[in-house]
Protein backbone atom coordinates (compact mmCIF):
# COMPACT_ATOMS: atom_id res chain seq x y z
CA UNK A 1 0.00 0.00 0.00
CA UNK A 2 1.36 3.38 -1.00
CA UNK A 3 1.73 5.77 1.96
CA UNK A 4 0.84 9.41 1.44
CA UNK A 5 2.62 12.29 3.15
CA UNK A 6 2.34 16.03 3.20
CA UNK A 7 4.14 18.74 5.20
CA UNK A 8 2.12 17.85 8.30
CA UNK A 9 3.22 14.20 8.24
CA UNK A 10 1.71 10.88 7.29
CA UNK A 11 -1.91 11.32 6.23
CA UNK A 12 -3.10 8.05 7.82
CA UNK A 13 -2.01 9.47 11.20
CA UNK A 14 -5.21 11.14 12.37
CA UNK A 15 -3.51 12.88 15.30
CA UNK A 16 -1.79 15.22 12.87
CA UNK A 17 -5.18 16.91 12.39
CA UNK A 18 -5.47 18.00 16.05
CA UNK A 19 -3.39 21.23 15.97
CA UNK A 20 -5.14 22.73 12.96
CA UNK A 21 -8.57 21.07 12.55
CA UNK A 22 -10.14 19.51 15.62
CA UNK A 23 -13.48 19.10 13.88
CA UNK A 24 -11.88 17.04 11.12
CA UNK A 25 -10.11 14.96 13.77
CA UNK A 26 -13.39 14.12 15.54
CA UNK A 27 -15.03 13.40 12.18
CA UNK A 28 -12.25 11.00 11.15
CA UNK A 29 -12.03 9.18 14.51
CA UNK A 30 -15.78 8.61 14.51
CA UNK A 31 -15.69 7.54 10.86
CA UNK A 32 -12.95 4.95 11.44
CA UNK A 33 -14.97 3.48 14.33
CA UNK A 34 -18.19 3.72 12.33
CA UNK A 35 -16.82 1.55 9.51
CA UNK A 36 -16.35 -1.43 11.83
CA UNK A 37 -19.52 -0.77 13.84
CA UNK A 38 -21.55 -0.56 10.61
CA UNK A 39 -20.13 -3.88 9.38
CA UNK A 40 -20.86 -5.49 12.78
CA UNK A 41 -24.41 -4.08 12.76
CA UNK A 42 -24.91 -5.26 9.16
CA UNK A 43 -23.73 -8.80 9.89
CA UNK A 44 -25.67 -9.12 13.16
CA UNK A 45 -28.78 -7.60 11.55
CA UNK A 46 -28.56 -9.87 8.51
CA UNK A 47 -28.14 -12.99 10.68
CA UNK A 48 -31.08 -11.85 12.83
CA UNK A 49 -33.22 -11.35 9.72
CA UNK A 50 -32.23 -14.82 8.49
CA UNK A 51 -33.55 -16.35 11.71
CA UNK A 52 -30.88 -16.14 14.44
CA UNK A 53 -33.32 -15.03 17.14
CA UNK A 54 -30.70 -15.20 19.91
CA UNK A 55 -29.03 -12.09 18.39
CA UNK A 56 -32.10 -9.94 19.17
CA UNK A 57 -30.47 -8.48 22.29
CA UNK A 58 -27.54 -7.09 20.25
CA UNK A 59 -29.47 -5.41 17.43
CA UNK A 60 -30.84 -2.35 19.25
CA UNK A 61 -27.68 -1.47 21.24
CA UNK A 62 -25.62 -1.84 18.02
CA UNK A 63 -28.08 0.42 16.18
CA UNK A 64 -27.66 3.04 18.92
CA UNK A 65 -23.85 2.79 18.73
CA UNK A 66 -23.99 3.28 14.94
CA UNK A 67 -26.37 6.20 15.51
CA UNK A 68 -23.86 7.94 17.81
CA UNK A 69 -20.96 7.27 15.42
CA UNK A 70 -22.91 8.67 12.44
CA UNK A 71 -23.59 11.95 14.32
CA UNK A 72 -20.43 13.85 13.18
CA UNK A 73 -20.95 12.54 9.63
CA UNK A 74 -24.48 13.99 9.56
CA UNK A 75 -23.22 17.35 10.85
CA UNK A 76 -20.34 17.50 8.36
CA UNK A 77 -22.56 16.44 5.45
CA UNK A 78 -25.11 19.18 6.12
CA UNK A 79 -22.28 21.67 6.63
CA UNK A 80 -20.83 20.66 3.27
CA UNK A 81 -24.29 21.09 1.73
CA UNK A 82 -24.46 24.62 3.17
CA UNK A 83 -20.98 25.32 1.83
CA UNK A 84 -21.85 24.09 -1.67
CA UNK A 85 -25.32 25.65 -1.78
CA UNK A 86 -23.87 29.09 -0.94
CA UNK A 87 -20.84 28.61 -3.23
CA UNK A 88 -18.52 28.87 -0.25
CA UNK A 89 -20.09 31.92 1.40
CA UNK A 90 -21.26 29.91 4.45
CA UNK A 91 -18.48 28.02 6.27
CA UNK A 92 -16.05 28.76 3.45
CA UNK A 93 -12.71 30.60 3.56
CA UNK A 94 -12.91 32.83 0.52
CA UNK A 95 -10.82 35.91 -0.15
CA UNK A 96 -12.41 39.37 -0.26
CA UNK A 97 -12.94 39.49 -4.01
CA UNK A 98 -14.52 36.06 -4.19
CA UNK A 99 -16.74 36.81 -1.18
CA UNK A 100 -18.09 39.92 -2.96
CA UNK A 101 -18.67 38.00 -6.20
CA UNK A 102 -20.41 35.13 -4.42
CA UNK A 103 -22.53 37.50 -2.31
CA UNK A 104 -23.74 39.22 -5.50
CA UNK A 105 -25.01 35.87 -6.80
CA UNK A 106 -26.36 34.27 -3.62
CA UNK A 107 -27.78 37.34 -1.90
CA UNK A 108 -27.02 38.45 1.64
CA UNK A 109 -28.99 36.11 3.90
CA UNK A 110 -26.73 33.30 5.09
CA UNK A 111 -28.31 32.75 8.52
CA UNK A 112 -30.37 29.81 7.29
CA UNK A 113 -27.29 28.07 5.86
CA UNK A 114 -25.19 28.78 8.95
CA UNK A 115 -27.88 27.36 11.24
CA UNK A 116 -28.89 24.39 9.05
CA UNK A 117 -26.18 21.95 10.31
CA UNK A 118 -27.09 22.74 13.92
CA UNK A 119 -30.84 22.36 13.23
CA UNK A 120 -30.31 18.95 11.59
CA UNK A 121 -28.00 17.94 14.44
CA UNK A 122 -30.75 18.84 16.94
CA UNK A 123 -33.27 16.66 15.07
CA UNK A 124 -30.70 13.84 14.90
CA UNK A 125 -30.01 13.96 18.66
CA UNK A 126 -33.76 14.21 19.40
CA UNK A 127 -34.24 11.06 17.28
CA UNK A 128 -31.57 9.28 19.29
CA UNK A 129 -33.23 10.25 22.60
CA UNK A 130 -36.63 9.18 21.24
CA UNK A 131 -35.16 5.79 20.23
CA UNK A 132 -33.65 5.41 23.71
CA UNK A 133 -37.01 6.11 25.32
CA UNK A 134 -39.03 4.04 22.83
CA UNK A 135 -36.80 0.99 22.97
CA UNK A 136 -36.30 1.44 26.74
CA UNK A 137 -32.66 0.40 26.50
CA UNK B 1 -11.21 4.77 -12.56
CA UNK B 2 -14.47 6.61 -12.02
CA UNK B 3 -14.75 10.21 -13.14
CA UNK B 4 -15.84 12.91 -10.72
CA UNK B 5 -19.42 13.02 -11.99
CA UNK B 6 -19.82 9.22 -11.85
CA UNK B 7 -18.33 9.23 -8.37
CA UNK B 8 -20.71 11.97 -7.16
CA UNK B 9 -23.69 10.13 -8.70
CA UNK B 10 -22.52 6.88 -7.10
CA UNK B 11 -22.28 8.44 -3.64
CA UNK B 12 -25.56 10.33 -4.06
CA UNK B 13 -27.40 7.14 -5.09
CA UNK B 14 -25.87 5.34 -2.10
CA UNK B 15 -27.56 7.87 0.16
CA UNK B 16 -30.70 8.70 -1.79
CA UNK B 17 -31.87 5.19 -2.77
CA UNK B 18 -31.72 3.68 0.76
CA UNK B 19 -33.14 6.89 2.22
CA UNK B 20 -36.19 6.71 -0.09
CA UNK B 21 -36.68 3.01 0.68
CA UNK B 22 -36.21 3.69 4.38
CA UNK B 23 -38.75 6.56 4.36
CA UNK B 24 -41.28 4.39 2.49
CA UNK B 25 -40.82 1.57 4.99
CA UNK B 26 -41.03 4.00 7.93
CA UNK B 27 -44.32 5.36 6.60
CA UNK B 28 -45.56 1.77 6.20
CA UNK B 29 -44.55 0.96 9.77
CA UNK B 30 -46.37 4.01 11.12
CA UNK B 31 -49.42 2.99 9.04
CA UNK B 32 -49.28 -0.39 10.77
CA UNK B 33 -48.01 -2.81 8.10
CA UNK B 34 -46.00 -5.58 9.76
CA UNK B 35 -44.02 -6.34 6.59
CA UNK B 36 -42.92 -2.71 6.42
CA UNK B 37 -41.14 -3.06 9.74
CA UNK B 38 -39.06 -5.98 8.45
CA UNK B 39 -38.38 -4.04 5.23
CA UNK B 40 -37.22 -1.05 7.27
CA UNK B 41 -34.80 -3.21 9.17
CA UNK B 42 -33.59 -4.93 6.00
CA UNK B 43 -32.86 -1.58 4.34
CA UNK B 44 -30.94 -0.48 7.46
CA UNK B 45 -28.88 -3.66 7.36
CA UNK B 46 -28.05 -3.42 3.65
CA UNK B 47 -27.20 0.28 3.94
CA UNK B 48 -25.03 -0.36 6.99
CA UNK B 49 -23.09 -3.13 5.21
CA UNK B 50 -22.57 -0.91 2.15
CA UNK B 51 -21.38 1.95 4.36
CA UNK B 52 -18.98 -0.36 6.18
CA UNK B 53 -17.52 -1.96 3.06
CA UNK B 54 -17.05 1.37 1.25
CA UNK B 55 -15.51 2.86 4.40
CA UNK B 56 -13.14 -0.06 4.68
CA UNK B 57 -12.11 0.41 1.04
CA UNK B 58 -11.50 4.10 1.76
CA UNK B 59 -9.44 3.44 4.87
CA UNK B 60 -7.28 0.78 3.23
CA UNK B 61 -6.82 2.90 0.10
CA UNK B 62 -8.77 0.54 -2.17
CA UNK B 63 -10.54 3.46 -3.87
CA UNK B 64 -7.49 5.71 -4.20
CA UNK B 65 -6.55 7.11 -7.59
CA UNK B 66 -3.27 5.54 -8.63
Amino acid sequence: MKRTYDMRGRMTNLLRLVPFDKEAFVHMVFYRALVFAAIAYGIVGALFLLGAAQLAAYVKPLALIVWVLVTPQVFETVKAFSLVATRGAAFGRLNEGSTKAVRRKTGGALGLFYSLPYAVLAVWVAGFLAALAWWAV
Amino acid sequence: MMGFRTMALFYASLVIVPLCLWLLAALGTVAGHAAAKAALFAVSVVFSLLLGVIGLLEITGGMKRR
